[in-house]
């Protein structure tokens, strides 16, 4: 158990740099895949067992299926030596530093309340009981959260279909002005 | 010798760190939503700690649920982040966040 926390852990965070420091996407995206995976049995090894399926499921598969499809509909081309981090590298490895340090600070510093575990053989039937009782507030919130994001990434993705209804194309154009020009009337009078 | 709620927490915080590193360094906007994602996973692993180590009679789970609740919002901000950025894309015909400003 300390051994499998231990090396879970170990693989998790080197999945993580992975997905940071890799030039190309694709194998970012691998490695978030990793990672996530990693994270799944994480849970496992905290007794999370229903945790581990939504992890396993949620993150590890749709999450990579989203990153997947994104990068196959924004491909560019290569980048060849440019590196893949941008001007302010140095001053976000401070302030990443910075943040672990703080983070790691105040965990030392609390004392925090610990209580023994009561060996669950599961958890999903005591989850389930939280979110229809006493959570089930913020649980309708977050479905309303989840629903107005698919609306609106719904609606971003429709955002430049319009536009192209509206602008004729040239032959159109062209056959409506045809139409409206009006020939003057012949005249037909025989003058002396 | 077993593995106690420290452990897990300075886990937590480092995997947040490198998401932090990832989300303001990286040029790629799909590595910046990734890091982000690491972001989030990183508070899921918190809450659990805390729910496995500091379990409560009054408010079983606690931690656990709490963390559904913050994988639901990951997976939110992660395809409204996708969609966003498939119309800049669109739009600028770049994936580089330092060149959106550009035109």
């Amino acid at each position: 158990m300390v051994i499998a926390s231990y090396l879970t852990g170990a693989l998790m965070l080197a999945g993580a740099v992975a997905v940071v420091l890799l030039r190309r996407i694709a194998q970012a995206a691998a490695a978030l895949i990793f990672t996530f995976a990693m994270l799944a049995v994480l849970f496992l090894l905290l007794s999370a067992d229903f945790l581990f399926a939504v992890q396993l499921f949620l993150d590890t598969v749709l999450v990579g299926l989203l990153v997947g499809a994104a990068i196959a509909m924004t491909r560019v081309a290569p980048e060849g030596s440019a590196s893949p981090m941008n001007r302010q590298a140095i001053a976000a490895g401070i302030v990443a530093v910075a943040v672990f340090i703080l983070l790691s600070g105040v965990l030392i510093k609390t004392a925090w309340p610990l209580s023994p575990w009561p060996n669950l053989p599961r958890t999903d039937d005591i989850i389930a009981g939280a979110l229809f009782g006493q959570y089930v507030v913020a649980l309708e919130a977050l479905a309303v959260l989840i629903l107005a994001g698919v609306a609106g990434a719904v609606l971003l993705g429709l955002a430049d279909e319009p536009r192209a209804r509206v602008a004729p194309t040239l032959p159109q154009r062209e056959r409506g002005r045809r139409k409206r020009r009006v020939r003057p009337p012949v005249s037909t009078e025989i003058k002396p | 010798m077993s593995v106690g709620l420290p452990y897990f927490l300075f886990l937590s915080a480092g995997l947040f760190a490198v998401g932090c590193f990832g989300l303001l360094a990286r040029r790629h906007a799909v590595a910046v939503l990734m890091s982000g994602q690491l972001m989030f996973g990183a508070a899921a692993i918190a809450l659990v700690a805390f729910a496995r180590f500091g379990y409560r009679d009054s408010q079983p789970l606690a931690g656990q649920v709490f963390a559904l609740f913050v994988m639901g919002t990951a997976a939110v901000e992660l395809a409204l982040g996708i969609a966003l950025l498939l119309l800049v894309f669109r739009q600028r015909s770049t994936i580089f966040v330092d060149e959106f400003g550009d035109r």
